[in-house]
Order: C-alpha cells, then sequence, then structure tokens
C-alpha cells in the first residue's frame, strides 16, 4: 500500500513550469491558512505558489483579480521559495529521519533554491526539529541493534550523512563506552564461521571472516583476538 | 522512521498537514495505539476527504480492534473518494480489504 508518494511528488519545486509575469495571469484565490491565522496560502492562475504573511498581502496590494505582474513575483519569490521548502521539508521528515544534510540533499532533488533549502533547515534546526546530535545517537542505537559493528563503520556512516567529526566522536564515545567490542567482534566471527563451509582450508575461512569484521568496521587487533579464539 | 514523539512535534509545527497526521497514525498503529491511530486517520480525512489510504488504514485498524461494521462503512467510504479521484490501485486495494472484513 503506497500513501506517502502522491503527496510526495506534488511538492516537487522542479515540476512546475514557471508563471507567465506580463499581467496574462491573475490572483485566483487567497485562502487563510488554518493553522496559521497570519497567513494565507495564494493560488496565482489556480495553482498554489504557497502562502504568504497578510502583512505581505497588504503591503503589496494583492487580491483576487490581482495581475502577476514581474515586481510582484520578485517581491514575493523569496518569502513564497521559503514557505514552500520549509513545507516539503516537514514532509520528507514524516516519512524518514533526516540530519541537516541529508535533508538540504532531498530538497535540492526535488528543485528548491539554495537560499530557501537554507532558511528551511536553519528554521527546523531553531524549532529543534532537525537535530544532528539526537540523529546520530539514534542512527548509531538502531545500528548497534541490528548488527555488531566497529567505530570504524559506524563513523563512516555518519559522515556519509554529513554529521560534523565533533558530534561523531561524541556520539560514539557513549555509544561504545560500555559496550564490549570484543564481544561483539566474536559473536560476529562465530556467525561468519558458522557459514562458511568446514571444506574450505583453514586460510581461506581466517581469510573470508576477516574481511566479514573489517567491513563491520573493527579494528585490526580486535578482528586477530576474535579469530584466535575460534581455533580454526 | 520519525518517532512517535518527533512526528508530535512536526504536528505542533504543522497541525493541518494530512501528511504528518498520517505519518503519525502509521506509527501509532506500529506500537500498537490503534485508537489514537484511528484518531489521526480520521484527522486526515477530515483535512484531505481525497486521501484514500487514510480510509483503508482506519478502516483496517477498525476491523483489528474489532468493529467490523465502522470498518466496513469506512472502507465503502474509501472506495467512493477513489472513485471522485480515479485512483484505480486505491479502488482495487480497498476493494479488497473490503471484501476481506468478516
Amino acid at each position: 500500500m503506497s500513501s506517502y508518494s502522491r503527496y510526495q511528488r506534488k511538492k516537487t519545486a522542479e515540476s512546475l513550469e514557471p508563471l507567465p509575469t506580463d499581467g496574462s495571469v491573475l490572483v485566483t484565490a487567497l485562502r487563510p491558512c488554518r493553522d496559521d491565522p497570519a497567513r494565507v496560502t495564494l493560488f496565482v492562475d489556480r495553482r498554489r505558489l504557497g502562502r504568504i504573511t497578510l502583512d505581505s498581502k497588504a503591503d503589496h496590494h494583492i487580491e483576487v483579480g490581482t495581475s502577476w505582474v514581474e515586481s510582484l513575483s520578485d517581491a514575493l519569490c523569496e518569502e513564497l521559495a521559503q514557505g514552500n521548502a520549509f513545507r516539503a521539508a516537514i514532509r520528507i521528515l514524516t516519512k524518514r529521519s533526516k540530519s541537516k544534510f541529508e535533508l538540504s540533499r532531498k530538497l535540492k532533488e526535488y528543485g528548491y533554491e539554495p537560499n530557501a533549502i537554507s532558511w528551511a533547515t536553519e528554521e527546523l534546526t531553531r524549532l529543534q526539529v532537525l537535530d544532528d546530535e539526537n540523529y546520530a545517537r539514534v542512527f548509531v542505537r538502531n545500528q548497534l541493534a541490528r548488527k555488531p559493528a566497529g567505530r570504524r563503520l559506524l563513523s563512516g556512516k555518519l559522515r556519509e550523512r554529513g554529521i560534523e567529526s565533533g558530534i561523531i566522536n561524541l556520539v560514539l564515545d557513549e555509544a561504545l563506552e560500555d559496550r564490549d567490542t570484543l564481544a561483539d567482534a566474536r559473536k560476529l566471527a562465530q556467525s561468519a564461521a558458522r557459514s562458511i563451509s568446514d571444506r574450505h582450508e583453514p586460510e581461506v575461512r581466517i581469510r573470508r571472516i576477516t574481511g566479514r569484521l573489517a567491513r563491520r568496521g573493527f579494528d585490526f587487533d580486535t578482528i586477530r583476538t576474535a579469530i584466535d579464539e575460534l581455533k580454526l | 522512521m520519525p518517532s512517535i514523539a518527533q512526528l508530535e512535534k512536526l504536528l505542533t509545527i504543522e497541525p493541518d498537514d494530512p501528511f504528518v497526521h498520517y505519518g503519525l497514525g502509521q506509527e501509532l498503529s506500529k506500537a500498537g495505539e490503534h485508537d489514537r491511530a484511528i484518531e489521526c486517520y480520521t484527522k486526515v480525512i477530515e483535512l484531505d476527504p481525497n486521501y484514500c489510504y487514510a480510509y483503508y488504514f482506519k478502516g483496517q485498524t477498525l476491523e483489528l480492534i474489532g468493529k467490523p461494521a465502522e470498518a466496513k462503512t469506512i472502507i465503502t467510504q474509501g472506495i467512493a473518494a477513489a472513485k471522485q479521484v480515479q485512483d484505480a490501485k486505491a479502488i482495487s486495494e480497498l476493494s479488497t480489504l473490503l471484501q476481506s472484513v468478516i
């Protein structure tokens, strides 16, 4: 059952052709926002352009029937872009938690302008919806709950998600402080040993188990100790 | 997926966004909080009567908590909404769900 896609597509900024600003199209509706009495949603040529404040509406004398001309478009461009990027960000975050970097990248993919993206992510950070430290903490907890992993792997995954090194170190120190890394490596080594046939030479088995543990980010001293204990 | 707490926070910022209510409904369902999930799906339908999958999951959840008659009513309304927006996939899936409700 798919369900999010219709809304996600609707919010893709790049899918819309720009409206003509030669006065040939008009403001067709100004609908009050139920959740924000200080704003109205602006429709031009029956297309939803986004929300503007009542102050903007008054300042620019916007009413139903006002011509959509270049000066008006330029004046509202930034406000509309910021609002639209913000709402798109909310919807992206409803579907999946993201770091600030991931959210920015997704908004860029959808065609939102860099300034609007920057404004939206800063606003969401201010509102404490975007929080890279919390995101990293939850990410590491989930990764470790799923499968044992070493510091190197977790650190790499967090870097890929644009988390700053200071946060990475803090979060990994916390997460791995009370964790027995050797026990994790041992568990993974035992599982790997079971899955590799006895018919292979010990050297082959050791090489494969080493590769598997290395890919999970364990350091070589830990890997060697864990493999030595297997007595292959 | 975002946590229930995170989604609730998003709702404080966008209280009338059906998409966020829907997301919260999904997470509440997973957590077994069926009554609250139904409230979320109801809100989605109130905000956007064409959001067909809100009918689907509301119906499914109603059946799960032992209210098949209410489930059938809401699924039937969902089929009507899906026909309205000509969403063939939703019509098919809601119809299958309706047949499975005992």
